[in-house]
């Protein structure tokens, strides 16, 4: 649990690679559904497709930081600090069980 | 929904998204008042409009800052813990409480943040301690060139904050720096830097929390939720390059006062 983290010289973690990426492609993802939701939307109303785009962009955007919190359980477990694959866990599953009480209970 | 309204949302994401990474607290604080005050949102939507526009933002910022090594993840995945039990009892609340009820909080939130506004401007730079604590980091200052090495200290207490914080942002839909931040440098002698990089980090997974909450309740609507994201995204690359270049005490007293003065309009409107 007290791992060192050396100076931003050092290649990235396993950890903090996976992490980023996760992170760049749930927010570009979901930056391009609800752009061409909006034009969607507002050029072609007749479609159905503009407000379901914005309604994927949305579930993504708040998706990503389950993705985020997922691969950081994976990352951990390539460095095998197994104190810190745990931590990821409970955070894990704190957010899984929100998702279950929001979908059972509201 | 009109196609004025849309960009009127577009268009003040960018303007509350810019004030808020200048000042370093989030877009949250100054959203969240531009769509009860001038749109006419009720609170509920207006807390899931901002939380997921803190998601967007805290996102795209975490992505640089993890890239520049800047972000102590074990501490950030620590502090989560607290954090998200936090933020998911303040988002199963707020849908307990009314709009008014609601309403009335974040006046209260909006006197301390500026309150400690002003106690920031008489603040001094605090010396981090590089021999103490524990989840120890580093990072190489992009101003001095230096490599900058820190422990972190009293991590219990930081949780306690981190709990409180989280719930705050559940509650009322804001990212919760303002709290954390003073507790990793004053209680943990982290670095500025490194504290406000692993914050922003946190507030991503803090309000995804309580942001399916408030989604399935039906308070996030993506017609008015997805132009006011990306406005706010667009206003925080913008206003973290600007805050690079103004460093003025006197910028983040003045809009302590416009906070004040909101504030005190939320409470008597």
């Amino acid at each position: 649990m007290m791992t060192e983290q050396p100076t931003s010289s050092r290649p990235l973690l396993s950890v903090e690679l996976l992490t980023s990426r996760a992170l760049r492609t749930g927010v570009w993802g979901s930056v391009t559904l609800f752009i061409a939701g909006l034009i969607g939307t507002w050029w072609f109303p007749f479609a159905t497709s503009g407000p379901r785009l914005l309604y994927a962009g949305v579930v993504l955007l708040i998706g990503t930081p389950f993705l985020r919190v997922l691969l950081a359980i994976v990352g951990f477990s390539m460095e095998r600090d197994w104190t810190f694959v745990i931590v990821s866990l409970v955070v894990f599953l704190m957010l899984l069980g929100e998702l279950i009480y929001a979908l059972i209970f509201l | 929904m009109t196609f004025s309204t849309t960009l009127l949302l577009f268009f003040g994401g960018i303007v509350t998204g810019t004030i808020g990474a200048m000042l370093g607290l989030g877009g949250g604080v100054f959203l969240i008042p531009f769509l009860v005050m001038v749109l006419g949102l009720p609170m509920h939507q207006a807390i899931a409009t901002s939380i997921l526009a803190v998601i967007a933002t805290s996102s795209a910022g975490a992505v640089m800052n993890l890239e520049r090594g800047m972000v102590n993840i074990r501490l950030g995945m620590l502090l989560e813990t607290t954090t998200v039990a936090g933020a998911m009892f303040g988002g199963i609340t707020a849908n307990y409480l009314s709009g008014e009820t609601l309403r009335q909080i974040f006046a209260g939130l909006l006197f301390v943040v500026s309150a400690l506004m002003f106690w920031k401007t008489r603040q001094a730079p605090r010396e981090h301690s590089a021999d103490e604590g524990l989840l120890r980091g580093g990072y190489t200052d992009d101003a001095t060139q230096q490599a900058v090495r820190y422990g972190v200290r009293r991590i219990p207490v930081i949780m306690g904050v981190s709990l409180v914080a989280g719930n705050i942002s559940g509650l009322l839909g804001i990212g919760g720096g303002i709290f954390k931040v003073p507790a990793m440098t004053l209680l943990g002698g982290m670095p500025m830097k490194a504290a406000t990089a692993t914050s922003n980090f946190m507030i991503g997974v803090t309000a995804a929390a309580s942001a399916f909450i408030y989604f399935v309740n039906g308070h996030m609507n993506p017609m008015i939720a997805a132009p006011t994201a990306l406005g706010v995204l667009c206003g925080s690359f913008l206003g973290i390059r600007i805050g690079q270049k103004i460093k003025s005490g006197a910028l983040t007293l003045f809009f302590a006062v416009f906070l004040l003065i909101v504030a005190i309009q939320f409470v008597f409107r």
